[in-house]
């Protein structure tokens, strides 16, 4: 099973995580961290969660800032096997990810590449499509 | 063939995207909606949000009944929208194969009625005395109706969610 670590400042984590609830339903494999919302200790955070995680089992980390405190903190953790970090990862990301993970036991590093460039092309200038919305019949079948 | 039909005010949303038209493994989506058919600003945004790779036909309810009637649909598994139970009455007196009714969201998008507010009925339903009537009739066409928002979440009869 491919665990996930969503880590933000503030609540945008836990805020992702109600989005998926929506979306998708309750997913069991993603954790999250709100960071410096609370007198709780980030690190400590980090700690028990990995604490919780099998050996062999991959993580995926994902980060809501490149360059961010919480991506520094994600950094360190690089150094355990089977580890990844994504930053500034969106919702579109995030959704992909955790909800295309059910039967995955490890994402590849070129399965994550093409996944960030599909939800990277989500992000963009929507303009009003002035083209004709006739269907025909032949089109559909 | 209808793998899947589904009540849902928001008709193509995030959910039909990424739940369910994986889950029934659809190779089209039919949105049967007056509204919609009218208007191709709602159209267009109907089509940015269905999932690549599936066909989406808009049509109104009387132009999704024939649609749906085409013989020609028989081999694609085609999955059906529509926002509203009455919709949903109409296309069953007159297309075969519905395998049962699916409801997922209702009541939080449509303004209310002056003077009748909506109760809540479920996580994601919220009637009017008269849309509770209109649930209630869609029992009438004889067919299964399930509410249930994602493939996950629990499923429940709609005449025990109306009780």
């Amino acid at each position: 099973m491919v665990h996930f670590l969503l880590g933000s400042h503030g609540t945008l984590a836990s805020g992702m995580q109600s989005s998926l609830n929506i979306l998708v339903g309750n997913m069991n494999n993603l954790t999250v961290i709100d960071a410096y919302v609370d007198g709780m200790n980030v690190t400590k955070k980090f700690e028990d969660f990995f604490a919780g995680v099998g050996e062999g089992e991959q993580v995926i980390m994902l980060s809501d800032l490149y360059g961010g405190s919480v991506n520094q903190l994600m950094y360190q953790y690089l150094a355990r096997p089977n580890t990844k970090l994504i930053s500034g990862v969106n919702l579109a990301l995030v959704l992909e990810l955790v909800a295309g993970s059910g039967t995955v036991e490890k994402f590849s590093d070129e399965t994550l590449a093409q996944k960030i460039e599909e939800a990277r092309q989500t992000m963009k200038i929507v303009n009003m499509d002035t083209g004709s919305t006739e269907d025909t019949a032949e089109d559909f079948f | 063939m209808i793998v899947f039909f589904r009540i849902d005010e928001r008709l193509i949303h995030g959910q039909i995207a990424i739940k369910w038209s994986k889950y029934t493994n659809a190779e089209r989506i039919v949105v049967a909606n007056d509204a919609a058919a009218a208007s191709p600003i709602i159209q267009k945004s109907l089509k940015m949000a269905a999932p690549a790779g599936i066909k989406t036909a808009i049509k109104s309810v009387e132009d999704a009944i024939k649609l749906l009637n085409d013989p020609r649909g028989e081999k694609l598994k085609m999955l059906v929208l529509v926002n509203c139970p009455e919709d949903a009455s109409e296309i069953a007196e007159h297309v075969k194969g519905i395998p049962y009714i699916n409801i997922g969201n209702y009541g939080r998008i449509a303004p209310e009625k002056p003077g009748m507010p909506r109760k809540m009925y479920g996580a994601n339903i919220f009637c009017d005395e008269i849309e509770v009537e209109h649930f209630k009739k869609l029992l009438d066409t004889g067919l299964k109706c399930i509410y249930q928002t994602t493939p996950e979440a629990p499923a429940e009869d709609i005449s025990k969610v109306f009780d």
